[in-house]
């Protein structure tokens, strides 16, 4: 039992961690219906900025690094929402958006494989920089837990103060993003150019602006999760890859286009990893993930929490 | 590329041609390091035209070829080594494995569309990595066998792996040339083009679709194979790993997509180039080698996103202004009359009988109800304002939507409720649609002679039955005119002649004169009516008024899903209920006034 | 206000509109009618920059269009009106307004605000918080026109609002957008495939068939006229 509830603890607070980074994959592809298989290597170079910016404002292995880590978590939202941006105009935006409604397929095959370009190419570059050492920030407060009694100290549980505050955290800027996407005229905008945009530009919404800032957006919220993750878990250049499956299998399990689903998509996927070193060895987790997933894909493609953005 | 039913025999020279040279040049290097390049060079390139069937001729891109190459990698070391059977037969067993994992994972993930299938194809090798690993197979090496190599297949000459890595790209090349020459060459290239136009053209998909993987799992596992004893040690993450899969997709794309060709130079570009970055700089800048493959994906998508190939291709056709497309064979001489109809028209025998239809599609009640019945060797116009459902009706009868209730019988006997697209072509319906789907990339005859794989079984016999239907419109003189360049008139009487390639009884004509200019409108009504003297029996959706009025025998008025009204064409549209629905109540007060 | 000159569309190969010059004043209501496949909806996408144009030329109150982004146009006053509704049916019915109603770009922010909405539409403001998609046809219908007029246009363009309602209804929607006309003074163009209610309602019209201006003319005149039957049954 105690190792249920620990499980299920370490599965909460994992799967609220995803639960951002699934948020940050989902509004890319519910508003622009691109694949962006470069995700997690955005994420890995948050991680690595968060891992740069600490150690320049800190000294190695003090408690202050811990709490710098998450300033540079924020910084790095916003950096990277620029990078996001950037990279929209430079590249994704040729092969997406109102450009490419007409071309075979929508076009999504060169935005896959121009997104798996930028990955490959994110990824070597940060080996050719940083090798591929795993990297970590450390500090006293990445090991210590918190333990919490249940039913009068019959059960102990231990929560890692770093994961614990990563999850507050990722919840913290889903809630936030969630209500500006559904109380702010910027959330109506991007909602509109996702459902319609042929009508949303009758109604004054740039479409192609709208992917930007959804692109920008996109990124740095996976960015900040990942950045969050870096201050106790280690990384290295293809760390992102590692993730990216996760992120897939929670945005297709919440609903593909759902925000909201998507978090708790993400959610599912931590708890899934976690409970299933219960009946299953820890090695095949990331199978067991794969298997939930092409689950869904064939049970209920749709998704189960988020409301069916799919045209046609 | 598509070149249905042209000769071999200058593409087998080609091969042969490259294969001599290739072995000669073998042959002649001594030291091991190009030696391990020349062979990894066809290696890879046979995984690049695995990668071609899928992503080129199909159109789905695999982000999964890795799974067939592991597999075949681990069968060979695995029976090497826990078994000590020798790759002689390992390689056959493990070409035979590729081919059922092949089989199997195309049966589950055909069933999604575009991005779901690559996440889902990307799964597959990773899922295997992780449960190989765990399965404690983290390092397989094949063992040295020194009292009988040959028969292990240990050659001290490392010269013979490359021949057989020739060997196999010459096979893997040659087949995927015929393919390109095929009817299933052409059927893949449709299904890719427009995977509806070409089920309603009788084309099965599904089957076609996995034939191909099959072929392309065998050559990857065969590949795989190879690799294995190439390397002589086996680990997860060297043939399951996302990097093998990369390079499988980059290969094609960045030499040529949808091309044998494109593979071989792909794979003579990128592999000795990636082993020479390595070499050269992988100490100091490890992973340059990715960088620069990714790099090149970039710079393929956005300047050259066909390819090395296409974009040569294209440059040359610019600068010396050829066609460049070998033409197909044009038959001597057709018979542009057609015998007439074997079967005896029975005057007013109902052909198919529809009753009770009922289509709703999320609230919208898009077919309520809907009876009439078509008699064999008439004209039926079916009319009604927008959104009468007419289009929807259509769909119904071609097995592109499944109704609510309600039967379509066909020859009182067989009903079309429930059957694919494919089955009621073969039932001798065929169709056309509102907005033209055509194979763009496909020549007109190409785009026409897919609709007759479905009655004539060899090649011959499908081009000729083209050319007489191509004849039978009027268009035999555009055959060789892509699918693209074509006008409105053009197009329509393409559907029409595609349509008619399957030797239907009925065609469903949507909309053909939409937009059509008053003299084409009555040129294809003119070939319309010689078809139903032939024997046709045509089912006709039209806004065109006076058209339908020369045309039809009988009209159906449909208007908000039902049936408003049928009859004789001057009496329809005289009717006060049928002029309200298109021009509105008080049309006729107005008029009195 | 608005001049389209001498517009030619093509899709490809596919002339959808050949050598269409239509006007519309300020304070006119025109409607342009035809059958299906006249061309009528390819005539809106170009004067919001959606369709390919191959010749001839759109202005808004003097100045070209085409130099104007498409998601621009609604800033300028332009409101759409899109054939089949378009709604954001995921959206609520007042989302859907206030995205109408952000619409407005740098013109003045007095003048229609959704209350005035609501007052005109009763209906939708009992269902303000309900999700666009879950309306009736004819609620949809009202909910798109809002939508229009939240953005406080200069023209308002509908296109086909009968389409897919029922006949009642259709006649509610007709009064609405004559209403409209009335009392607000609006300029609106209109395209219909419904000729009785489009040239009852206008002041001028046009008759488009096969991508070709058949006709033109006043109310009164368009009544009389046979070409529209002949547009229509081809008798």
């Amino acid at each position: 039992m105690e190792e249920f509830l620990q499980l299920l603890a370490a599965g909460l607070t994992r799967g609220c961690v995803y639960g951002l980074m699934c948020v940050g994959l989902a509004l890319i592809f519910g508003i622009m219906r691109v694949i962006n298989f470069a995700q997690g290597d955005y994420m890995m170079l948050g991680m690595y900025f968060t891992m740069l910016f600490t150690a320049l404002v800190a000294a190695e292995g003090s408690t202050a690094a811990f709490y710098w880590a998450f300033v540079a978590a924020f910084l790095s939202g916003a950096l990277f929402y620029g990078l996001g941006a950037l990279s929209h105009k430079a590249l994704i935006g040729r092969v997406t958006g109102t450009r490419v409604v007409s071309m075979e397929d929508e076009g999504h095959t060169p935005q896959l494989l121009l997104t798996l370009g930028i990955s490959l190419l994110l990824q070597n570059v940060m080996l050719m920089f940083f090798n591929s050492t795993p990297r970590s920030i450390r500090n006293p407060l990445s090991g210590s837990s918190w333990q919490i009694a249940v039913w009068g100290d019959q059960v102990i549980i231990f929560l890692n103060q770093a994961r614990v505050l990563s999850a507050l955290l990722a919840v913290a800027i889903t809630v936030v993003l969630i209500v500006v996407m559904q109380r702010t005229r910027l959330g109506r905008q991007l909602r509109a150019a996702a459902y319609n945009p042929v009508a949303a530009t009758y109604v004054g919404v740039n479409v192609n602006r709208a992917h930007r800032t959804a692109f920008g957006l996109g990124i740095a919220l996976t960015t900040m999760a990942g950045a969050t993750v870096a201050t106790y878990h280690p990384f290295h250049p293809f760390t992102g890859f590692e993730f990216v499956i996760i992120m897939y299998a929670g945005v297709v399990l919440g609903g593909m286009g759902s925000v909201t689903g998507a978090f708790f998509g993400g959610l599912v996927i931590g708890l899934v990893q976690q409970l299933s070193t219960l009946v299953l060895p820890v090695q095949l987790q990331t199978a067991a993930i794969f298997v939930v997933f092409l689950m869904i894909l064939i049970v209920r493609p749709q998704g189960f929490f988020g409301r069916n953005v799919e045209r046609a | 590329m598509i070149q249905f039913a042209s000769s071999p025999r200058r593409q087998l020279t080609i091969v042969a041609v490259i294969l001599a040279l290739g072995a000669a040049l073998v042959a002649l290097t001594r030291d091991n390091y190009s030696l391990l390049i020349l062979t990894l060079v066809p290696i890879w390139a046979v995984m690049g035209l695995s990668w071609n069937l899928l992503g080129g001729y199909l159109g789905l891109v695999s982000f999964g070829q890795a799974a067939f190459f592991g597999l075949g990698a681990f069968t060979v070391a695995v029976l090497a080594h826990d078994f000590g059977i020798t790759p002689w037969i390992g390689l056959p067993v493990a070409t035979i494995v590729g081919g059922i994992a092949s089989l199997i994972i195309g049966a589950i993930t055909f069933r999604f569309r575009g991005f779901y299938f690559a996440l889902a194809m990307l799964a597959y090798p990773l899922a295997l990595l992780n449960v190989f690993e765990w399965a404690g197979w983290s390092e397989i090496a094949i063992p040295m066998r020194r009292d009988a190599p040959w028969t292990h297949m240990q050659f001290e000459d490392p010269r013979i792996f490359a021949w057989m890595a020739l060997a196999l790209f010459g096979v893997a090349l040659a087949a995927s040339l015929a393919i390109e020459r095929s009817r299933f060459g052409l059927s893949l290239f449709a299904i890719r083009q427009d995977e509806i136009a070409a089920r309603v053209a009788g084309i099965p998909a599904f089957a076609n679709k996995l034939k191909a993987i099959a072929i392309s799992g065998v050559l990857a596992a065969c590949a795989g194979g190879l690799y294995a004893l190439l390397l002589l040690v086996v680990t997860p993450v060297s043939v399951f790993g996302m990097l093998v899969s990369a390079q499988a997709l980059i290969i094609p794309m960045f030499g040529g997509r949808g091309t044998a060709w494109g593979a071989a130079i792909g794979a003579a570009i990128l592999v000795p180039l990636s082993e020479w970055l390595h070499g050269e700089f992988g100490a100091v800048l490890p992973g340059i080698a990715g960088a620069v493959f990714g790099l090149a994906i970039i710079l393929v998508v956005l300047l050259l996103p066909n390819g090395i190939y296409w974009s040569l291709t294209d440059w040359l056709a610019r600068r010396f202004g050829n066609a460049g497309q070998t033409v197909t064979p044009i038959l001597p001489t057709v018979d542009a009359t057609r015998e007439e109809s074997s079967c005896k028209p029975a005057p007013g025998e109902t052909l198919l009988e529809v009753t009770g239809l009922s289509v709703a599609f999320g609230g919208v009640q898009a077919l309520k109800d809907v009876t009439f019945s078509v008699q064999r060797h008439e004209i039926l116009g079916i009319i009604g304002p927008n959104g009468a459902g007419k289009s929807t009706l259509f769909n119904v009868l071609s097995g592109l939507v499944r109704p609510d209730r309600g039967q379509a019988v066909l020859g009182g006997s067989m009903s079309l409720i429930g059957r694919s697209p494919e089955d009621i072509c073969t039932a001798r319906i065929g169709r056309t649609f509102q907005t033209v789907r055509v194979f763009r990339r496909l020549t007109l005859l190409e785009n026409v002679v897919t609709g007759a794989f479905v009655k004539f079984k060899t090649d011959d016999e499908a081009l000729r039955q083209a050319w007489q239907v191509l004849h039978r419109v009027g268009l035999a003189e555009r055959a060789t005119q892509m699918g693209a360049a074509l006008n409105n008139r053009e197009l329509r009487l393409m559907e029409l002649a595609r349509a008619l390639a399957s030797d239907p009884d009925i065609v469903l004509l949507d909309e053909c004169l939409a937009g059509l200019s008053a003299e084409d409108i009555g040129h294809i009504i003119a070939i319309l009516q010689r078809l139903r003297a032939e024997g046709l029996t045509i089912v006709i959706i039209e806004h065109t008024m006076e058209a339908m009025v020369r045309l039809a025998d009988r009209i159906v008025v449909m208007d908000h899903g039902t049936v408003l009204v049928s009859g004789a064409p001057s009496s329809v549209l005289k009717n006060p209920d049928v002029i309200s629905a298109y021009l509105g109540k008080r049309w006729a007060q107005h008029a009195e006034n | 206000m608005l001049k389209i000159d001498h517009l030619s569309v093509a899709y490809g190969g596919l002339i959808a509109l050949r050598d269409v010059s239509i006007e519309v004043c300020s304070g006119e209501f025109v409607s342009v009618i035809g059958p299906n496949g006249a061309g009528k909806t390819s005539l809106f996408k170009a004067v919001s920059g959606l369709a390919p144009i191959v010749g001839g030329a759109i202005s808004f109150d003097g100045k070209p269009l085409i130099a104007v982004e498409p998601s621009d146009r609604a800033h300028l006053g332009i409101a759409h009106v899109p054939e089949g509704r378009q709604m954001f049916g995921q959206m609520t019915v007042e989302e859907n307004l206030l995205l109408g109603h952000e619409a407005r770009g740098r013109r003045a922010t007095k003048g229609t605000d959704l209350d005035s909405i609501y007052a005109f539409f009763p209906r939708l403001a009992e269902r303000r918080r309900q999700l666009a998609g879950t309306l009736s046809g004819g609620e949809q219908q009202m909910l798109a026109i809002g939508r229009g007029l939240a953005s406080s246009p200069r023209l308002l363009m509908l296109d086909e609002p009968s389409m897919g309602l029922a006949p009642t209804i259709v006649d509610q929607i007709f009064e609405t957008i004559r209403k409209l006309h009335q009392t607000a003074g609006l300029t609106i163009l209109m395209v219909e495939q419904r000729a009785v209610e489009a040239i009852e309602s206008c002041d001028r019209g046009y008759i488009l068939s096969s991508g070709r201006l058949v006709s033109a003319g006043s109310r009164s005149e368009l009544l009389a006229n046979q070409k529209v039957k002949t547009a229509y049954l081809g008798l």
